[in-house]
């Protein structure tokens, strides 16, 4: 109950859920695992979903599957995992079209879209509601009208359509967009630092050159047989393309695609400009802090050793912590932003920090850092159950807990070479966090060895440490990127190398049957935990603070605690004063995070007083408050409220006469 | 104390190995992690913040014992607060960093020594207050008396450094590792605590036979 400023403010906005399909109780469980599937934005929302089947061009066959739709988006996603999944945005249907049934499968539909594709699919019950379903959508759906494309929903058809193999939409699909923020044109707008700062690298030419443009062209290969752009499908060879490594070139557009920003992106033009200009010339402890952190994000990169790419880095950040107050900044976010600059425009960039921040990282960058304990604590519970024998060493090391934040926190970019964690952050992309966690266990279990026979903490970081900073990608393109840390571990045998792409291959044959929807059971569980620890180590540290000379015991302190922050949460729920929420804040030290005023106060001092005294009570209590209010600020925090306590029930007779005179006298009068 | 390292081989039997873990302390920003990589390196250079911590050894060979510290670098941003007791737990030493240029920072070193306080008693914990980045001078907020009378006044030891031009950054470690050597040595005829050296199991924490 605690803790719902941690979720962001678009948690908030979340609608009731009033499913069509799924009236079951676990509907909004099955409401974030379709989202979190298909990468889906915070708003979207789960309207049904029906078994059917697909006609996959690529190999020629009709998949089974189950079909999902909701108010923007049409998914499918294979019943074998591997085979199938496709994201159609119904901002980009054209033609719903109820196709003959006396075609060879029963109940067809075909859907087509802007970039010429067309979707068969057959096998569906109720087919005429589902297509009322679909155009009673599209008809809602926004971005149709200033498009101008007529919907046309078919009834039905005397023949199928001629099946058109599905078109290439046009590579440029995703590079031609007008840009309209900031006073002048800055080259950032439209594209990524990298081709800005490309180093006239003669790798270009040579072997690693060469396996550059084979990536490439394996893509462009995959484009035409998959299609390309938002609602290709995407299949095990589309895994198998990631892991590689994805070209440069093609980085920028396919994280936004694997991550579901461009989604975001597309719905929502313009809206970066704004933030950018309105953000601009403010200032609050998140700028001041970005500013700081600026020339120490990838200082090595010479895309961040000039004035353009630094404003760049500063403008994303900026509008973020504008966006998200909640998060503001974190550091992190400005090493992970830095690297989406390189490949992406700057709105490209902003997005993707989006979908991290608020979809596949959630709470990483929240105060307390929350996110990242979490998925940490399910990172120790998966070493528990697959390294079981080393688990037990972590356990008594510590190590687990001290070691890994930052791989997640960065996504391993402050911890490996940046050409290899760069690697990763491609798999992360398309996989989501179920990859950090494979690969992530992987090192553990490449480590097992030495680690088991390590004696203390610091060992174990070196080991780990050194492993980490001898992971290299010997087909990355780009000159490389001094790694800073390296240097302060590197020790005197000569680094044993791990090919990045070693370690992935082993991370998913050794770790791939972790199962996305698991991982996200498990962060609810772990959510709690967490939750609740730091809410005991923050009521122990503010009972240990104000101890001294306070005549209760530990116990009864902590038991005070207790009541009095329930009292402060009730007034937060239930009362009407909305503004207890806002007096919360979290970065303050814990003994003032909760404070709560004179009615509070009375309701409290009329249970808790020895000095109950009838009718007088409410007015002996509003004295009271007004004599330890010692700012005058109408709160009083738990220290001068354990303070009136103790007074009461532990002073002597001086002690509480003097209390009594005083209450007779201004302020408490 | 540390685990002594108990002789591993006859021939280190009068050189015993000491193994501290020292914590830096501080806002983000102040050069924690500057004065770490001057002092593993000998260098300076931006360094990226640190999220969660990094970890360093240094190994020094002085008369009476070899000392290996253990230096662990936090982050100093406010969000990363709550995950810092994991870092510091166990600590022997702590080296509370400001930024002479910055008078908020001595602030919060102030506070961490509160929190320190009520972790460890006094003799459990080496504190030193550093003052970072003298070569900013003309920028200077905080006059070194300010910095020094307060570490008096509550016995801290206290340095001003930079890690830029390298001033005085080995002397601050070494004036830690050397307190550390003295603690041990008061406290050596019984151990504090009541907690015996056993031989066996510290053995592994000594350096001599593998460093």
């Amino acid at each position: 109950v605690q803790e719902e400023n941690e979720t962001g403010p678009l948690k908030k906005n979340s609608r009731d859920y009033s499913l069509l399909f799924p009236r079951d109780l676990d509907a909004r469980a099955k409401n974030e695992c379709y989202r979190a599937t298909f990468r889906l934005p915070k708003d979207e929302c789960l309207d049904g979903h029906t078994d059917c089947t697909l006609w996959t061009p690529f190999n020629k066959m009709h998949i089974p599957g189950q079909m999902f739709v909701s108010n923007n988006y049409i998914c499918f996603a294979s019943k074998a995992e591997e085979a199938c999944h496709l994201i159609i945005p119904l901002r980009e249907v054209t033609i719903v079209e109820k196709a003959d049934s006396s075609s060879v499968l029963p109940s067809p539909l075909s859907i087509s879209t802007k970039s010429k594709m067309t979707f068969f699919f057959a096998n569906l019950r109720d087919r005429d509601f589902l297509v009322q379903r679909i155009s009673d959508f599209l008809q809602r759906t926004p971005s149709k009208k200033p498009c101008g494309i007529n919907i046309c929903i078919f009834q039905e058809v005397p023949e199928l359509p001629s099946s058109s193999p599905l078109a290439v939409s046009p590579p440029s699909a995703l590079n031609n967009r007008p840009v309209n923020f900031c006073a002048g044109e800055v080259p950032t707008a439209s594209q990524g630092l990298l081709k800005l700062f490309r180093r006239n690298s003669e790798e270009l030419l040579g072997p690693k050159g060469a396996k550059e443009k084979m990536k490439e062209e394996s893509w462009n290969i995959h484009f035409f047989e998959y299609g390309r752009g938002m609602c290709m499908y995407r299949t095990a060879k589309t895994r198998e393309l990631v892991q590689k490594g994805i070209p440069e070139n093609l980085r920028g557009e396919l994280w936004l695609l694997f991550s579901g920003a461009w989604n975001e992106m597309v719905t929502h033009p313009g809206y970066y400009g704004d933030l950018v200009e309105k953000s601009m010339g403010k200032y609050n402890l998140a700028t001041e802090e970005i500013e700081r952190d600026l020339h120490r994000s990838m200082p090595e990169h010479p895309a961040f050793q000039n004035e353009l790419g630094i404003a760049a880095l500063r403008r994303v950040l900026t509008a973020y912590a504008f966006r998200n107050p909640t998060i503001g900044y974190c550091q992190a976010m400005n090493i992970v932003t830095s690297v989406l600059l390189l490949y992406c425009n700057e709105e490209e960039a902003f997005w993707l920090l989006v979908a991290l921040c608020e979809r596949m990282l959630p709470d990483y960058y929240n105060t307390r850092v929350v996110g990242a304990l979490v998925d940490q604590g399910i990172f120790e519970e998966l070493t528990r159950e697959y390294l079981p024998q080393l688990s037990e060493k972590m356990q008594e090391l510590g190590v687990i807990s001290t070691i890994s934040l930052s791989w997640f926190l960065t996504l391993f970019l402050s911890v490996m070479p940046f050409e290899s964690a760069v690697v990763i952050v491609d798999c992360f992309f398309y996989e989501g966090i179920k990859f950090i966690l494979q690969v992530s266990l992987a090192i553990l279990d490449a480590n097992m060895e030495k680690l088991l026979q390590c004696c203390d903490e610091g060992e174990a970081m070196t080991i780990l440490g050194r492993y980490l900073d001898n992971v290299v990608n010997r087909q990355s393109v780009s000159p490389p990127i001094p790694h800073l840390h390296a240097l302060l571990t590197s020790g005197d045998d000569p680094p044993l190398e791990i090919d990045i792409f070693d370690l992935i291959k082993t991370s998913y044959e050794k770790f791939s049957n972790l199962k996305a929807d698991d991982i996200e059971q498990m962060r609810f569980k772990q959510r709690l935990k967490v939750i609740q620890s730091l809410e005991d180590t923050a009521k122990k540290s503010v009972v240990r603070a104000v101890s001294s000379d306070i005549g209760f015991s530990i116990e009864e302190l902590e038991e005070l605690y207790v009541v009095f922050k329930a009292k402060y949460l009730m007034s937060c729920y239930w009362g009407n004063n909305r503004a207890a929420a806002a007096r919360r804040d979290q970065s303050l030290p814990y003994l003032e995070q909760y404070r709560i005023d004179m009615e509070q106060f009375k309701e409290l001092f009329i249970s808790l007083t020895p000095w109950s005294c009838g009718a007088h009570t409410p007015v002996l209590a509003g004295r009271l408050f007004r004599l330890l209010d010692e700012n005058r600020d109408s709160l009083i925090n738990f220290k001068e409220f354990v303070t009136g306590m103790s007074g009461m029930y532990h002073g002597d007779l001086t002690d509480k006469l003097k209390i009594l005179y005083k209450l007779h006298l201004p302020p408490g009068e | 104390m540390a685990q002594e390292g108990a002789a591993g081989g006859s021939l280190e039997r009068h050189c015993p190995t000491y193994i501290y873990k020292v914590v830096l302390l501080g806002s983000t920003a102040v050069g924690k992690s500057s004065l770490a990589y001057r002092y593993m390196k000998n260098d300076f250079q931006e360094s990226l913040p640190t999220v969660g911590c990094s970890f360093f050894t240094k190994i020094l060979r002085m008369e009476s014992a070899t000392v290996k510290l253990e230096i662990w670098d936090t982050a100093g941003q406010e969000k990363y607060h709550s995950v810092c007791h994991l870092y510091y737990r166990g600590a022997h030493a702590a080296l509370l960093v400001y930024d002479i240029t910055n008078k908020e920072t001595l602030g919060r070193a102030k506070q961490w020594l509160k929190e320190l306080e009520k972790e460890f008693l006094h003799d459990e914990i080496v504190i030193a207050l550093v003052g970072n980045k003298t070569d900013l001078a003309e920028e200077r907020e905080v006059p070194t008396e300010e910095g020094e009378e307060f570490a008096r006044s509550r016995s801290l030891l206290f340095a001003e450094t930079s890690a830029k031009s390298n001033h005085q950054v080995k002397d601050v470690f070494m004036a830690v590792a050397l307190q550390l050597l003295q603690r041990e040595a008061e406290t050596a005829p019984a151990p504090r605590r009541g907690q015996h050296v056993d031989l066996g199991a510290s053995r592994a924490r000594t350096g001599c036979c593998r460093v």
